[in-house]
């Protein structure tokens, strides 16, 4: 192959390879932060258990279940008693776990009916613990609040919009695979031409890395200005645990970011140092 | 303009207000140049609908607790121009039959221009889908919820809170859709 | 220098690049963002409700007429006043608003209807088995005392009736003098949600009119 010395063109053509190599590096790694985040069931359920989201969720749900029981007539703690934490934490999960894994009305959904028949059984123990007969209008007006409630619950127990996050996921998944795969391509192919076209390797390696500060500086430098500006605690989102979550969620992924380019920075200053020691050897003999 | 917007819900911004109660001001004529565009009938491609009185009740008491001057007021009201102009093409013989007769590039481009108008008086606009809400949010005003429902159904804003959720990724949603459009509608 | 200065040009110039070809999505994206997000961080500290309880006046001698520059307008969550129908033991207080958590508090205000003195319709609804609890007592000719924070009004009842709660008929918000409505559901002492309201209304017989226009 031909070798190439060191004039300025092959400086510059060797600058460009590592320019390359380092901007297809970052890629990889955003490629592999988004995949393992936003595109992954697990990293939502994760953010959930670290900001204390299923607590919070469930009182919200119980505090706007509990608003149902004065126009009803009823105890308030009638209404919040009928589904639990747990069940709700339960349905989250699956919730989401099935969005991400299923198509439409093939994954799992929230038995809204048989929910409405718990409302309604409890509701009439306590009517009928009042002296009331559960027919007629009674039995109707509490049909309507057995209905009022189950749907509280669905909407507090299904994320919002993670039917159209889960589909979005699917649908990106093969896309991103692609792009992976094409820019380990790239960058495979760039650092073995950088080694056979380079007379001296260690240049070569040089180049490598500048390209692996580079890559690690693109993944830091952003996400962390994005994070010391602190813009995403201004989300208007005016429910607690949607909010913390949000916030989390975002947060969480940005640290993945910076994290990976301060060990990209680290590889190479131990590169550096490698070929810094190698160079001193070889001068020393 | 109002009414179409009411029809699409509102996402609460920053609810809680620290703030205490302001004093009122009182409507001048630059602002009841604005009620009375809002108070007129709005022609529709079959006939006419006027707002609803709650409505114009509800803006009133938002334009007694902040001031608009003539400037805000002109570009107000070339915004209400501007919405009108867009329900001469939609059909329905009622306010909220309007709203649920036109094309979602239509109720896009209807929530920019409520947007744009209350950016004007430099408060923010969000709309709540699952409520059907309509909210501004005014750092000097205060919080103003416009809301259709006089006669409360009891059980069913049980889903207000949590729709803020829902309304604030709508509002993305919608925004991108609005963003998007008019870039092509300018020609970029 | 080459080792800081390189990888540095680097990143320049690959934000550079990924914003040329990401503009089409990055920039609707950020104009979405700043829709999206609002000039303060959310305070949920606090409950809703909690805001002002605005001092409510013992006025005893209180002008005809008062400006609206003079009085202070409720945010949504504030008690302005306090609601009296002696006889039929209701006394609460009166909210600016009527949302779930107003309404398991007191008495709420259709933010749709006007407040009291400005010529128009007040609209107040109440759960019938909390602080609308003695609604069906209400005869008409009671006395309705409405003490807010900037004057004292009195209605007197003029009519009862049961309508279903769609009915646009039971009020007019656009009426062009001082009227107050009250309701609660109907019927009382039931369980459940029930599709009718008990409508009371009545008329104001004295207090101040609030004038809000700059007009003469």
């Amino acid at each position: 192959m031909h070798i190439i010395r060191n004039n300025s063109n092959h400086v510059f053509l060797r600058v460009l390879t590592s320019f390359l190599v380092s901007l297809f590096s970052f890629m990889i790694v955003a490629l592999l932060i988004i995949n393992s985040t936003f595109l992954n069931a697990q990293f939502i359920i994760n953010v959930f258990e670290n900001h204390n989201f299923y607590v919070q969720m469930y009182n919200e749900y119980s505090q706007e279940v509990e608003y149902l029981a004065d126009p009803a007539g009823v105890d308030s703690k009638i209404m919040s008693s009928v589904m639990t934490q747990e069940e709700m934490q339960q349905d989250i999960v699956n919730t989401v776990y099935s969005a991400y894994n299923y198509k439409g009305a093939a994954g799992f959904s929230i038995d809204k009916d048989e929910i409405e028949n718990r409302f309604f059984d409890k509701l009439s123990n306590y009517a009928i613990s009042l002296g009331y007969t559960v027919e007629g209008d009674i039995s109707t007006n509490l049909q309507y609040v057995s209905k009022c409630a189950a749907s509280t619950y669905e909407t507090y127990a299904k994320f919002p919009y993670i039917d159209y996050l889960g589909n979005f996921s699917i649908q990106l998944k093969k896309a991103f695979g692609i792009g992976l795969v094409i820019s380990m391509i790239i960058v495979f192919a760039m650092i073995i031409s950088l080694y056979l076209t380079t007379e001296w390797k260690h240049r070569a390696t040089r180049a490598i890395v500048h390209a692996l500060s580079g890559s690690g500086l693109m993944l830091v430098i952003a996400p962390m200005a994005f994070l010391l500006s602190n813009k995403i605690k201004y989300i208007a989102i005016t429910t607690k645990s949607i909010y913390d979550f949000a916030v989390g969620y975002v947060e969480e992924v940005l640290v993945m970011f910076i994290i990976s380019g301060i060990g990209l920075l680290i590889a190479s200053v131990l590169v550096f140092l490698f070929v810094y020691k190698r160079q001193h050897e070889k001068a020393l003999h | 303009m109002k009414k179409i917007i009411a029809t699409i819900t509102i996402v609460m911004l920053v609810v809680l207000s620290v703030l205490s109660a302001s004093a009122a001001t009182q409507i001048n004529t630059d602002e009841q140049k604005v009620l009375d565009a809002l108070s007129g009938s709005i022609t529709t491609s079959d006939g006419s609908v006027t707002i609803p009185d709650s409505y114009i009740n509800q803006v009133k008491q938002y334009l007694l607790a902040k001031e608009i001057d003539a400037t805000e007021a002109t570009t107000i009201l070339a915004k209400i121009n501007e919405a009108k102009t867009v329900t001469k093409t939609v059909p329905g013989t009622s306010f909220t039959k309007v709203y649920d007769n036109m094309t979602s590039a239509t109720k896009n481009n209807v929530i920019g221009i409520a947007q744009d108008a209350a950016d004007v008086a430099g408060a923010t606009l969000t709309v709540n889908a699952t409520a059907k809400t309509v909210t501004i949010a005014d750092s000097e005003a205060g919080t103003f919820v416009f809301d259709l429902n006089a006669i409360k159904k009891t059980g069913v804003s049980g889903n207000a809170v949590m729709a803020g959720i829902a309304s604030v990724l709508l509002l993305g949603a919608v925004s991108y859709v609005i963003f998007a459009s008019r870039k092509i509608a300018l020609g970029k | 220098m080459a080792f800081f200065g390189l990888p540095l040009i680097f990143v320049i110039l690959a934000y550079v690049i990924i914003y040329f070809i990401a503009e089409p999505i990055i920039t609707p994206v950020s104009s979405v963002f700043d829709m999206i997000t609002g000039d303060t961080i959310p305070d949920f500290s606090q409950t809703q409700n909690t805001n002002d309880i605005l001092e409510i006046s013992n006025i005893a001698d209180q002008a005809n007429i008062i400006s609206s520059a003079e009085i202070k307008i409720p945010r949504n969550g504030d008690v302005y006043a306090t609601l009296t129908i002696d006889g039929a033991g209701v006394n609460t207080s009166v909210y600016y608003g009527d949302d779930n958590a107003i309404l398991r508090k007191g008495v709420g205000q259709y933010t749709g209807s006007m407040l009291p003195g400005f010529g128009s319709t007040t609209l107040l609804g109440g759960h019938v088995n909390t602080y609308f609890k003695g609604l069906k007592n209400v005869k008409v000719g009671d006395v309705i005392n409405i003490n807010t924070t900037y004057g004292a009004y009195e209605y007197t009842v003029t009519n009862l009736k049961v309508v279903d709660y769609q009915d646009k008929t039971a009020y007019d918000l656009a009426a062009a003098y001082d009227n107050l409505i009250l309701y609660t559901c109907y019927p009382f002492g039931t369980l459940g949600f029930t599709a009718q309201r008990y409508f009371v209304y009545a008329e104001l017989t004295s207090g101040p009119k609030v004038k809000y226009t700059t007009d003469k």
